[in-house]
């Protein structure tokens, strides 16, 4: 490691520093203070842009921070962190500040830390150290029971706040790393498929019957024993009818919860409001958009609290398909430079580190944009580097500093 | 060796490959995911971007309109009848509302409702919307402008006021809530008055606010057109506060009385009584709004004798001092006989005239062709509208000649079986006053635009001449000897020649005369030597005393009387003597400006002092419609 050292500072910073990376993130940090600034503007809400402007300010800066830290001190305490971490989950369910009904902020001084976020460092380094010092594809039911506990317990703190969004976001994490490290691919797909088969028998018989034909049909590409096949399709089968069974004795309340989850368009004035506001917002932009500060949804207002989640439909209405698409882009580039480094760094810890923030980061991605054109059920999760939060912005500037520190690592190792 | 050597350099190369696979797997399946996401997204936004953009637009922009004011009615000495206020009603959306508790605080200190009550109005609603307080004074609610509070509703809307109230309502007439004209003036200018209102469309924002925009069409709204009307509303107070005296003791069902200036045509006056509050119509009946002036037809009785009498003496057919026989109070024919109250043996033409002899009169009415008798008729405006700017006139009914059966003269010369309204009546006698001239009746003098500038003012017409001017005044002559010592007696006042003709008639109650239901009448105009004021008082079924000599011509001479102590020149000689000051009314000022009411009060001579800031007029005392003395 004292090589690392050395070689670092005799090379120039321009040898080993992941200038793509770094301006794919900050391209994407500036589309959402455009955003933010658009949809506070005029109403005494300046606050939040200057929010922004502050953590992505210090969070760029722990970004390159986390860039130099050794691979060696990063790897040996790894534990720490997630103990940390879960200290954290824990700590928020007793000392926590609710807002919107979620029990999820700690207030350090003037600044709220939300452990939800940070808990996606904890998870992602606790498992990558455990595989990478495994050494070798996991196989054995102990080490894979290992991993799961290991997400279990924070995605069970995370759900007790209650946010269930940013909950999932563990089992996306596991499942991004699971399939990386060499995990059955066939139990995988099982488990991927079952909630899709679920929703879909929640939403009516033809969607219930094409989901179960096209995803018993993919089981068969695995090619494992028949038996098995066979096993894993009448279990989705069965699951799917019984659901809706499950469904109709719930409580009316409940009922309406999913409803609307399944359908936003069927509640348009209570939660389905704001898809289909977020949806009119992006429609109504057109090809070229209509201009920064002139889009009439957003300076109208019609959207509530749009630079959180629903941060995706401000440059899409004023600045159209073009603007929408090159956002869509930027994300589909920095998530295809992350697995590129997490395919090419030799070291499996940072291999896995990489892969994680890319699970992260292509999770939040597709459920968040997914979300606000109506095309995935609602589920609370920001848009990293352009949706307004403090903690998510540091927590997704600081996963850039570990591709950066992966790739600096693979750069100087050579 | 070298198998040992191959052995991990395959190992490493099957590794190797299989990560070359899987990343090209994941970006595949990656890519898939985007290729979804940028179709959804261009079905949105460039595919389905026409609808989204309509039903944007349709949330986003709102049409307001622009109500024009409708214009002000002044009278002829342009004092104030019928002008707007602004109002406010207060309603609630209690399904948004959030700071109930402020909202009740704030409004309990503006308006007469404690909080607890409104609490409980906002409590008790069951829907999204509930009125809390209706047409509340703008000036009182200033504070709630300001208030960005979700689910408060304000709603501005304009109110006609009419500051004398029910003086002059029907001629004035009443709008509806949407300050359509429903009535008189208000009906038959309702063109003139409403102007055009315009529209802008607006932004909504999220919270249902809305937001002008510079950028967005407008179209202005026109303001209504102002009209002076030809009545003096001092002359129409006096008017109704003596017929509604004259209505209760004579305990008539109604009365009618109305005032022309003869050279002109300018009505002064027109009032019935019962009348209504133009401002409470929901508690007024439709009967009480109606304009009977002109709306109404009654057989016009004795006071049609003028015509009989103008037509025989321009004709030559009789002088003042022909002599006609009376047949001693009844003239029998073989199915009808016509009655006079007084018998006549052998009596002149003035004697006939005024004793008011309805024998005499069917003999000399007899004596005249059918077709001249006709052209006489309808030469005074009988069967015809004078097209007056007022809604609602009819013509009555004439027979023409030859409809005339053996006794249609006869009974036409004392006014039967003719039907008239009364303004036609007393534009009759207003040729007689204006030296045999007929002028074209008005109420409108003059309409003023939106630039104070006048686009109309009327000017008197001249219809045709009826009689010649000797006609006229010999038989002016006639009506001064029917008031001073004939049937008119009750009309008298000392110092001032009156001319005028009393008419009583029966009304036809299910196809009979009746013996009870009388219609009394007195016609009349003064100073006779230069007549400035025609009226005629008409009393519907008056009970104590049925003859329109003892019914209606006391009427005529309270007002005339209260008129010249008003105002002394009506009187042409001038004399002035021993009137008391007639009482007036006060007005009522409630919500009117500040200025406004100065101005008012200034005009009517009464002294007063203002309390309180500069804003509209709240309350003030004495109370509208109390009785004091000029120059109070």
């Amino acid at each position: 490691m004292a090589q690392d050292y050395t070689g670092g500072l005799k090379k120039s910073i321009a040898s080993y520093l992941d200038w793509t990376t770094v301006f794919i993130a900050i391209m994407l940090i500036a589309f959402g203070l455009i955003s933010i600034y658009s949809a506070t503007y005029d109403s005494a809400m300046s606050s939040y842009f200057d929010r922004q402007l502050l953590s992505s300010g210090i969070g760029l800066v722990i970004m390159f921070v986390v860039m130099y830290i050794p691979e060696r001190w990063l790897s040996s305490n790894s534990y720490l962190i997630y103990a940390l971490c879960i200290g954290l989950l824990i700590a928020v369910l007793f000392i926590g500040i609710e807002s919107h009904g979620t029990k999820g902020w700690i207030r350090l001084g003037s600044f709220t830390v939300q452990p939800s976020e940070v808990a996606k460092l904890g998870l992602i380094f606790a498992i990558a150290k455990y595989l990478s010092v495994k050494g070798n594809d996991i196989r054995t039911i102990r080490d894979v029971s290992i991993v799961i506990i290991l997400t279990v317990i924070p995605f069970v703190l995370i759900l007790r706040q209650p946010d269930m969004g940013s909950a999932t976001v563990m089992l996306a994490l596991l499942f991004g790393i699971l399939f990386w490290s060499g995990f059955d691919l066939f139990i995988l797909y099982f488990f991927v498929a079952l909630p899709v088969i679920i929703l879909m028998a929640l939403k009516g018989n033809i969607y219930f019957i094409s989901a179960v034909t096209m995803l018993s049909g993919i089981s068969f590409l695995f090619r494992r024993k028949i038996v098995l096949t066979i096993i894993a399709i009448s279990i989705f089968i069965s699951v799917g009818s019984i659901a809706p069974v499950f469904y109709e004795n719930l409580q009316t309340h409940q009922k309406a919860r999913i409803e609307t989850f399944l359908n936003p368009g069927s509640n348009p004035l209570g939660s389905g409001y704001n898809v289909m506001q977020s949806k009119l917002a992006i429609g109504s932009g057109g090809v070229y958009g209509k201009g920064f500060l002139k889009g009439t949804q957003t300076q109208l207002r019609y959207i509530p609290m749009q630079w959180t989640d629903f941060i995706y439909s401000v440059p899409n209405e004023e600045f159209g398909f073009i603007g929408g698409a090159s956002i869509i882009l930027l994300y589909l580039a920095l998530i295809y430079r992350a697995i590129k480094i997490a395919n090419e760094v030799e070291s499996k810890f940072h291999s896995i580190l990489a892969i994680g923030s890319a699970s992260v980061f292509l999770y939040h991605f597709f459920i968040n944009i997914g979300m606000t054109i109506g095309l995935i059920p609602v589920m609370g999760i920001p848009l990293p580097f352009m949706s307004s939060g403090g903690s998510s912005m540091i927590l997704n500037l600081t996963l850039v500093g570990l591709l950066l520190n992966a790739y600096r690592n693979y750069k100087l190792n050579r | 060796m070298p198998v040992q050597l191959n052995i991990p350099d395959s190992q490493e190369e099957r590794v190797s490959k299989k990560k070359f696979w899987k990343f090209w797997i994941v970006m595949f399946l990656i890519n898939v995911g985007f290729i979804v996401i940028i179709a959804r997204l261009f079905a949105i936004q460039v595919l389905d971007y026409g609808n989204y953009q309509s039903k944007a637009k349709r949330q986003h922009e709102s049409k307001v309109m622009l109500s024009a004011e409708r214009g002000n009615i002044y009278d002829r000495h342009h004092k104030l009848l019928a002008t707007n206020l602004r109002y406010v009603s207060i309603a609630v959306d209690p399904t948004v509302l959030k700071n109930e508790d402020r909202l009740c605080d704030l409004l309990s200190e503006t308006i007469n409702l404690s909080r607890s009550a409104l609490k409980k109005k906002i409590s008790d609603a069951k829907g999204s919307f509930v009125w809390l307080a209706r047409s509340v004074n703008q000036a009182r609610i200033k504070e709630l402008y300001g208030l960005e509070e979700k689910g408060l509703i304000l709603i501005n809307e304009a109110k006609r006021r009419f500051p004398y109230q029910s003086v002059g309502a029907q001629l004035i007439g009443c709008t509806d809530i949407d300050n359509k004209g429903l009535t008189g003036i208000e009906f038959g200018a309702d063109s003139i008055l409403s102007g055009r209102s315009g529209y802008m469309i607006m932004y909504r924002d999220g919270l249902g606010r809305l937001r002008p925009s510079a950028g967005l069409p407008r179209i202005k709204a026109v303001n209504g057109h102002s009209v002076d009307l030809t009545i003096d509303i001092d002359l129409q107070r006096i008017v109704e506060f003596e017929l509604e005296q004259g209505v209760k003791s004579t305990r008539a069902y109604s009365g009618t009385v109305v005032i022309i200036s003869p050279n002109s045509g300018e009505i002064l006056a027109m009032a019935s009584f019962p009348s209504y509050n133009p401002e409470r119509i929901g508690k007024s009946s439709a009967n009480w709004m109606r304009n009977r002036a002109v709306t109404d037809v009654y057989e016009p009785g004795s006071t049609f004798k003028v015509v009989t009498a103008a037509a025989a003496l321009e004709e030559k057919i009789t002088t003042r001092n022909k002599v006609y026989y009376g047949y001693q109070g009844e003239l029998k024919f073989k199915d009808y006989s016509i009655k006079d109250v007084h018998p006549h043996g052998k009596i002149t033409f003035e004697e006939a005239i005024v004793q008011s002899s309805n024998i005499i009169f069917s003999t000399i009415a007899q004596s005249i062709p059918d077709s001249k008798f006709y052209k006489y008729i309808r030469d005074f405006g009988f069967g015809i509208v004078h097209g007056i700017d007022l809604p609602g006139e009819v013509t009555g009914t004439i027979q023409k000649p030859e409809d005339f059966h053996s006794s249609s003269k006869r009974f036409m010369g004392f006014g039967y079986g003719i039907s008239a309204t009364p303004l036609q009546v007393l534009s009759a006698f207003c040729v007689i006053a204006n030296d045999g001239v007929m002028m074209k009746p008005y109420v409108i003098k003059q309409i003023t635009g939106n630039d104070g500038e006048a686009t109309y003012n009327a000017v008197p017409q001249k219809i045709r001449r009826v009689v010649s001017k000797k006609t006229a005044d010999e038989l002016t002559n006639l009506l001064v000897e029917v008031v001073d010592r004939g049937t008119g007696r009750s009309a008298k006042i000392s110092g001032i020649k009156i001319a005028g003709k009393t008419g009583t008639t029966q009304q036809i109650v299910s196809g009979k005369y009746s013996k009870k239901d009388y219609t009394a009448s007195f016609a009349g105009f003064f100073p006779a030597g230069n007549p400035k004021y025609a009226m005629l008082v008409l009393l519907d079924k008056p009970r104590s005393s049925y003859y329109g000599g003892s019914a209606a011509a006391p009427i005529f001479k309270n007002i005339a009387s209260k008129w010249i102590s008003v105002k002394p020149d009506a009187a042409d000689d001038g004399i002035a003597h021993n009137v008391a000051p007639a009482e007036m009314i006060v007005p009522s000022l409630k919500g009117l400006s500040g200025s406004s009411s100065r101005d008012l009060l200034a005009e009517l001579g009464l002294d007063f002092s203002v309390t309180g800031r500069n804003g509209l007029v709240a309350n003030h005392s004495p109370e509208a419609g109390r009785s004091i003395l000029p120059g109070s």
